[in-house]
């Protein structure tokens, strides 16, 4: 819906611009490079404006991703019970500042990460002038992507369980399920990662089907426009739905292992 | 006599032949400057010491007192050079090179006599002919202690040495990787009263610039290169030596009728050879581009054939490819004489034509400027604006036009078409004129201007006047001024030639009027269909001769409508060009009209059953240089299908990116 927003500027922009210009109608049979450089070169400006605007609806939205997910946590952690948009929207206000501060928290521990992996980039040097030749760089690069991915990853599935505990134990403070999410994952490590990246491979597949059918499909009349729209929907509905998935799955991984560490025999 | 001392003194007499065959072909070029060089590379001391001989013929009825060389390396002496002022700021990259670590470079002549032994040394002071800069000290004057007479010669001994820099602009080292390029003291050119735009005999030889490149006269090269043993040289022409010299390799090459000469030498490179015709082609790699050698091969390949169908066959009996390393990459794309540098990057997919793109273009200055030797620093253009032009003729014609340059994932454009979209990113197209030296653009646009404009008015002229004549044009201008010093009126004046031949007075009494505004002006080109109106025609409606009789509508249904229709084109540029417009009825019916493109506005009217549908300027293409081919057209409906697409994919892409940062919640 928020997308939606961005659409009528543009809409009314290329109208303006290139509404009647035979060359827009050229460019739907392929990728017509001319057609867009001449676009940009000259009509540059507005599409600068629109962009600006576009980013503006992008943070907008991900602050309003940030208040759906309380609400979706909570509904996940009650599914039990009838679904009531009431208790859905009461639970989004009621956590939003806790999420909002957990995903600034999250945020913070990627751009260290980023940064530490950055500064060991830079002291193994990256100009051309310092290193023998462009593999070196490359195998470096290769391998702080390789120590990125892996503590990323950590940091991810922390950061869900983090949301998971946050709403179970209703603290105000965040920094507890921080920690305890972070304890609670090392020590079922292997369990919550082959989750993760079995949510991972699904998205990638969603992503792989989506791409293939995609090129299928050339989208230069108003009925192939149509369906390459629709399928786009589909992709963008999958990829809420992954996600919906990933939350759940986590949340059911995290009531069984509690229940198996309630289970256990004490020493 | 004895038959077989009859066959030892044939023998004999047949290896002397080819000795002094191979010594001394058949001359192609004037052979004015010739030089034969002993060099010495220290890879400790990072210098080079050599002994130079100079063999300089008086091309003029000029009695020449003085010479004038090229001393290209004092550039880098230090930052009050006149490159390093142009230059600016010391770019982050170089600080610590020279600033920190003090690797300037420079050339110290330790001895020069002219072949009497008269010490010419006392006679050297440098000179400023561009900007009276008193540090910069590329271009050093001798006096001679005796005259040249007209069409004389004189033989020079000079004794120097060089101190290398370090990964300087196009020259210098890094690691073990060694590319020398205007390495050592170079003669400038002494243009007689008529050449070019000289009006008095005089020396051409301009100091280096940061923007710009160089100059010289056609001769033969004969250079001696001493390095460690186990590098691997490269050079301009053919090698005619080699000796193992226990710790030491000595090379010896020989390049005839040439302007230049170059090498470049590391233990590290991988030696590939092919050939095409009877052409050598070297190829110099490191380990990790040796993949890109059939890259390289195939798309030379195409340029040699190109160039052999258009021009002629390449006359030289070598091409040696250099393909810089990682950390040589101040080298790349360079041009020499029998010597190129390209560029390539380990990962580089097959669709991502750069390194064709830039071994093709490199090639292309074969012809133009080391065959068609014009003034790189005086008219850029004329190297850099056709070998561009060049550039996408090759690379289109081989790889597709619409996907020469790149072809990934989809995304797709070929280089005539790229070079245009760069250009006309640029800023500001106005800011220079096409012809100006490369020193004097100051607030930018060298680069934009001297190659891509360049290319794309001779897109435009192509277009105008037909591949045909453009191809004849182009192939008399490369007969009569190969292996010489053509200028900027040399070229229109055979423009103007074939032209006129072709097409008698059909563009008028001359194309001057092209040149004045793409060349010699700083025009911008735009046309556009304004307007598209079509009305219906009624009767005549109204009171007329009897005041008391108003005549109303007799129009009725049955009756055929009557258009009045009519299509506004407007000139938004200041360029004036002739141009095709298309005009497509709604029956389907096209006309084509001719417009001389010169006044701000112009209408085409049509009485008929039939509306207009759409029109469009120039439907071909043909003027390249027309900055926008959007508002070349004009439809009298909306474009509702390109609309709805493009708006879709828009809507996908800012779903997708809202998606995306969502996953960091």
């Amino acid at each position: 819906m928020i997308a939606l927003i961005s659409l009528i500027p543009l809409s009314s922009f290329l109208s303006q611009t290139v509404g009647q210009s035979l060359s827009l109608n050229r460019s739907l049979a392929k990728f017509d490079y001319l057609f867009l450089s001449d676009f940009y070169n000259t009509y540059g400006e507005g599409v600068q404006i629109i962009l600006n605007q576009s980013i503006v609806l992008v943070i907008l939205n991900f602050l309003f991703s940030i208040f759906l997910m309380g609400g979706l946590v909570a509904s996940i952690r009650k599914r039990e019970n009838k679904f009531s948009f009431n208790e859905f929207w009461k639970n989004c206000a009621y956590y939003f500042g806790r999420i909002f501060r957990l995903t600034v928290y999250f945020l913070v521990f990627q751009g260290i990460l980023l940064g530490i992996l950055f500064m060991l980039l830079l002291a193994n040097g990256i100009s051309p002038f310092e290193v023998e030749s462009e593999t070196e760089l490359i195998h470096h690069l290769n391998v702080l992507f390789t120590i990125y991915l892996f503590f990323a990853t950590i940091f991810f599935m922390i950061q869900d369980y983090a949301k998971i505990h946050l709403v179970y134990q209703d603290k105000k403070i965040i920094a507890r399920p921080i920690y305890e999410s972070f304890r609670f994952v090392i020590k079922n490590f292997f369990h919550f990662l082959f989750l993760y990246l079995l949510n991972v491979a699904t998205f990638f597949l969603l992503c792989f089907v989506y791409y293939q059918l995609n090129h299928l499909i050339q989208p230069d009349d108003m009925t192939t426009i149509t369906l390459v729209f629709l399928l786009g929907q589909v992709f963008i509905l999958g990829r809420i739905i992954t996600k919906i998935l990933n939350l759940a799955s986590a949340d059911h991984l995290y009531r069984k292992t509690i229940l198996t560490e309630e289970n256990s025999p004490q020493v | 006599m004895n038959q077989p001392i009859i066959r030892y003194f044939i023998c004999c007499l047949f290896l002397l032949g080819s000795a002094f065959g191979f010594a001394q072909s058949k001359a192609i070029s004037d052979r004015i400057a010739n030089y034969n060089i002993q060099v010495e590379l220290d890879t400790v001391a990072k210098k080079i010491t050599a002994s130079e001989s100079i063999l300089w013929k008086n091309p003029s009825a000029d009695t020449i007192r003085e010479m004038q060389f090229h001393l290209y390396l004092n550039a880098f002496r230090n930052n009050r050079s006149t490159f390093m002022k142009e230059w600016g700021e010391i770019p982050d990259v170089f600080r610590k090179n020279l600033i920190e670590d003090c690797e300037w470079s420079w050339i110290d002549i330790k001895k020069l006599k002219d072949e009497a032994g008269n010490d010419l040394m006392p006679a050297m002071s440098y000179i400023h002919p561009d900007d009276d800069n008193e540090e910069d000290r590329t271009v050093l004057r001798v006096v001679l202690a005796e005259p040249v007479l007209p069409y004389d010669s004189i033989r020079l001994q000079l004794d120097w040495v060089t101190r290398i820099p370090k990964t300087m602009v196009r020259t210098g080292y890094n690691l073990d990787y060694y590319f020398m390029a205007q390495w050592f003291p170079k003669l400038g050119v002494y243009e007689p009263a008529g050449m070019r735009y000289a009006t008095e005999g005089s020396w051409n030889c301009h100091q280096y610039h940061a923007k710009g490149e160089y100059y010289a006269d056609f001769g033969v090269y004969e250079v001696e290169i001493n390095v460690p043993k186990d590098f691997v040289v490269g050079a301009s022409g053919v090698m005619i030596d080699e000796q193992k010299l226990g710790a030491r390799d000595s090379y010896t090459f020989r390049a005839e009728d040439v302007i230049d000469f170059t090498w470049s030498a590391s233990p590290y490179f991988e030696e590939i050879k092919t050939e095409w015709k009877g052409i050598e082609l070297r190829l110099l790699v490191y380990p990790a581009h040796v993949h890109f050698a059939e890259r390289y091969f195939t798309s030379i390949k195409h340029s040699l054939s190109y160039f052999e169908t258009y021009f002629e066959r390449y006359p030289y009996p070598i091409l040696t490819i250099v393909d810089p390393p990682f950390h040589g990459i101040f080298s790349t794309g360079m041009e020499y004489p029998m010597l190129i540098t390209t560029g390539s990057f380990c990962l580089l997919p097959e669709g991502v034509r750069t390194t064709e793109t830039l071994a093709v273009h490199e090639f292309i200055h074969q012809y133009f400027m080391q065959m068609i030797a014009t003034h790189e620093q005086e008219e850029p253009w004329m190297d850099e604006g056709f070998t561009t032009y060049y550039e996408g003729r090759i690379m289109d014609h081989y790889y597709g036009e619409h996907e020469s340059t790149v072809d990934v994932l989809g995304i797709q454009f070929g280089n005539k078409e790229y070079n245009r979209a760069e250009f006309f990113a640029f800023p500001n197209i106005e800011i220079a004129e096409n012809a100006r030296p490369s020193w004097q653009f100051k607030h930018g646009g060298y680069g934009r201007i001297s190659y891509n404009k360049t290319a794309i008015w001779l897109c435009t002229l192509e277009g105008i006047i037909g591949r045909t004549t453009m191809d004849e044009i182009m192939k008399t201008y490369f007969q009569r001024w190969k292996f010489k010093h053509p200028c900027g009126k040399d070229f229109i004046a055979i423009v103007n030639e074939v032209v006129q031949k072709n097409h008698g007075e059909k563009f008028g009494k001359n194309l001057d009027w092209f040149f004045d505004q793409v060349l010699y002006g700083t025009e911008e080109c735009d046309y556009t269909v304004a307007d598209i109106e079509n009305i219906k025609m009624i009767n005549p409606v109204g009171v007329f001769d009897d005041v008391g009789n108003c005549v109303g509508e007799t129009w009725t249904e049955n009756e055929p409508s009557s258009y009045q229709s009519k299509v506004v084109l407007h000139r938004l540029g200041e360029m004036m060009l002739p141009v095709e417009v298309l005009i497509q009825f709604e029956d389907g019916n096209t006309v084509t009209e001719l417009w001389d493109g010169k006044a701000r506005s112009k209408e085409f009217v049509y009485t008929g059953p039939t509306r207009i549908a759409c029109a469009e300027i120039d439907p071909t293409r043909k003027i390249y240089i027309d900055k926008n081919f959007i508002n070349n057209s004009r439809s009298t409906k909306i474009q509702e299908t390109g609309i709805r697409k493009h708006l879709n994919q828009f809507m996908v892409w800012m779903q997708n990116a809202m998606m995306s940062f969502g996953a960091l919640i």
